[in-house]
């Protein structure tokens, strides 16, 4: 009796002291938007030709999709216009900066298309050494790297994004103390135009030419240029120690303010019919020029799915803005930014729920 | 109805008026040596050590002392705000090594563990470890009985101070970023023990008063990051705070052995700590044991 009743406590101990999971600590209550002021515009489904039903089982679907758990936020804009908005986790990521990885890469493609109309840059195809002459210099073996082979990924240097001995981790941990020297001074790989290699220091030496040709960090100029002139004022751009913006990653932003930006781009430049950047550098910026990665190829800083014909702004663990021109939708997603491997979400892995959303509309 | 009972007013405390004045002036020198930043904990490790040691050397021959080695498996969970609410659960197999002095009156005990844990959560793994440098608990006997039917039964009141360091790794889910928490807790411990010619059980438990606590500065929001492995000798104190209700450790153990072998025993272990400011932390520890008493 005394060891049932022994055996009993114990149980009693071990229930009482189980932890539960709380991943959605402030969840959604309404996909309908709120009125924020924050210079989004709103407006009902019905209005925006979405079938609620059809929506609002998209949202159930995705809220319950067990490999969808890092998924934070997933808003919906038609015609320029937030029609339904969701937090999955936390009701106040509405207005939370959060890391959104290698989405900035996308918003660089579009500032070297602003840098090239301002007559920062002359030609695309123009060698780095005539922005960043004094480092290259030290690296004459980058001197025949153009422009437009940072903008596609293809400049042949051997920089590595992956693990702990990668040199994004340098980077994150602050190591070396000038970060274009860093770059540059990494082993050529591959000739410069011939090889497609994803990594983050392409996108940095585009972030360095611009602040040396513009005189500024390219946070401020972004921000003289562009974010003011769409209302994109909810973020923070890192620069790195030695006053260089990040340019392969760095932006933090709100779920809403990738809206902003994405909307803009899904305009062809144009914010409230008024031009901020250059049609036809956007139409540039987003033919598929590296291919390979089954239906999804690569422009200037931009991922394009070539079956659906969709453009993609794709950051680590699964931030994205979609840009559905079929449907005149922008679909943004964001998530868990630090999760790996399998546990990131992939543009692959949200593509049935953006057909269903495409689906729902008229 | 206990045959023979024995209550024990708490003069020990008199008994022990030097010691206690050493032992502020020794906890004294720790605040000092935490603040000083780097390599504290190392230095503090080799002071409590060295400290504990001396301490139980002045009544070694005066008590029986025993050694026990000991193997523990556990179940742990660890719900970290550092995780976005995720809990993970694993086992944790581990090992100790305790010594015990004891006389008719009192009872003293020194105890160091460690333990490795793989934890798991939604199919992402993580890993933890737990360094127990030093446990010491000082307990005086307060009431004892002796029933008609042979069962002799004791309950100790006393107090504890534990010290411990746990390390976290989540290599999917923080991008390989290690996290810590480290305890340094005191506060009251009673166990209560009744053991006939056949079998003892001990009942004991804990909760902790005060806790100077330590937690991974990790900027989980920040682009840039800054701990690495060695962070976890280094700068384990770094960000070091007091706290009573915020700061709990609490925990609860049964042990029981056979008579006739009384050189094993086994137990069942529950420890709770919890860290309220954000991030917050829970932690339990479920632990079956078995400990051997090593020959003399």
């Amino acid at each position: 009796m005394r060891v049932k009743h022994l055996l009993l406590l114990l149980l009693c101990a071990v229930c009482v002291s189980c932890l539960k999971e709380e991943l959605n600590t402030n969840p959604y209550k309404t996909t309908t938007p709120f009125d924020l002021n924050d210079g989004t515009e709103t407006t009902s489904l019905t209005r925006a030709g979405i079938d609620s039903t059809a929506l609002a089982a998209v949202y159930n679907e995705v809220d319950n999709a067990e490999e969808l758990y890092p998924i934070r936020s997933l808003l919906v804009y038609r015609g320029n216009k937030l029609a339904s908005e969701a937090y999955f986790q936390d009701a106040t990521d509405i207005e939370n900066q959060r890391i959104i990885w290698s989405c900035t890469k996308q918003f660089v493609g579009v500032l070297v298309g602003m840098a090239l109309e301002k007559g920062l840059i002359e030609d695309i195809n123009d060698p780095i050494s005539k922005y960043l002459a004094d480092e290259i210099k030290e690296y004459p073996d980058k001197a025949d790297i153009r422009i437009v082979d940072l903008l596609n990924m293809r400049s042949g240097i051997g920089f590595s994004n992956d693990g702990v001995s990668g040199n994004t981790d340098k980077i994150l941990r602050e190591q070396p103390d000038d970060i274009t020297k860093y770059i540059l001074s990494q082993p050529m790989k591959y000739e410069p135009g011939t090889h497609f290699n994803y990594n983050d220091g392409d996108p940095q030496l585009l972030s360095a030419i611009i602040q040396k040709a513009a005189g500024k960090p390219l946070d401020e100029w972004a921000d003289e240029v562009l974010f003011r002139k769409i209302g994109f004022e909810n973020y923070t751009w890192v620069r790195y120690r030695d006053n260089v913006s990040l340019g392969g990653f760095g932006l933090k932003t709100s779920p809403r303010e990738l809206g902003k930006f994405g909307n803009l781009v899904a305009n062809y430049g144009k914010h409230n019919d008024i031009p901020i950047v250059d049609s036809l550098w956007i139409a540039k910026m987003w033919e598929p020029q590296i291919h390979g990665f089954e239906d999804f190829s690569f422009g200037y800083q931009w991922w394009f799915n070539t079956k659906h014909n969709w453009s993609i702004a794709w950051g680590h663990g699964g931030q994205f803005i979609f840009i559905i021109p079929e449907k005149d939708l922008v679909v943004v997603v964001t998530s868990i930014h630090n999760t790996q491997g399998n546990h990131q979400i992939i543009a692959d892995e949200m593509i049935p729920y953006l057909n269903k959303i495409t689906s729902a509309c008229n | 109805m206990p045959a023979v009972v024995h209550l024990y007013p708490l003069k020990f405390l008199n008994h022990y008026r030097m010691s206690q004045l050493a032992l502020m002036k020794f906890l004294f020198t720790l605040f000092q040596l935490f603040m000083s930043g780097k390599f504290g904990g190392v230095v503090l490790l080799l002071l409590m050590s060295s400290y504990v040691s001396s301490a139980q050397s002045e009544h070694s021959t005066s008590f029986q002392h025993e050694k026990y080695f000991g193997y523990t498996l556990g179940f742990i969970q660890i719900k970290d705000a550092y995780n976005y609410g995720l809990v993970f659960n694993g086992g944790q197999p581990g090992f100790s090594f305790s010594q015990c002095w004891k006389d008719v009156k009192s009872l003293k005990g020194l105890n160091h563990e460690i333990s490795i844990a793989i934890t798991t959560s939604r199919r992402m793994i993580g890993a933890s470890f737990r360094i127990r440098p030093l446990r010491y608990f000082n307990q005086k006997l307060v009431w004892e009985s002796l029933s008609e039917n042979g069962n002799q039964q004791k309950f100790f009141i006393g107090a504890y101070a534990n010290w411990e360091y746990h390390y976290q790794l989540y290599p999917e889910l923080q991008s390989g970023h290690p996290y810590w928490f480290s305890y340094l807790d005191i506060g009251p411990s009673v166990l209560y023990q009744i053991e006939n010619d056949k079998h003892a059980l001990q009942l004991s438990g804990f909760s902790s008063v005060l806790a100077l606590c330590s937690r991974t500065e990790a900027g989980l929001h920040e682009y840039f990051y800054h701990t690495s492995f060695t962070d976890v000798v280094t700068d384990l104190h770094s960000n070091l705070s007091i706290g009573a209700l915020g700061k709990r450790h609490m925990g609860f153990q049964a042990q029981w052995n056979k008579k006739k072998r009384e050189r094993t025993r086994l137990f069942y272990r529950l420890e709770m700590y919890s860290y309220k400011e954000d991030p917050a932390l829970n932690y339990v520890n479920h632990s079956i044991g078995i400990k051997k008493r090593l020959k003399k």
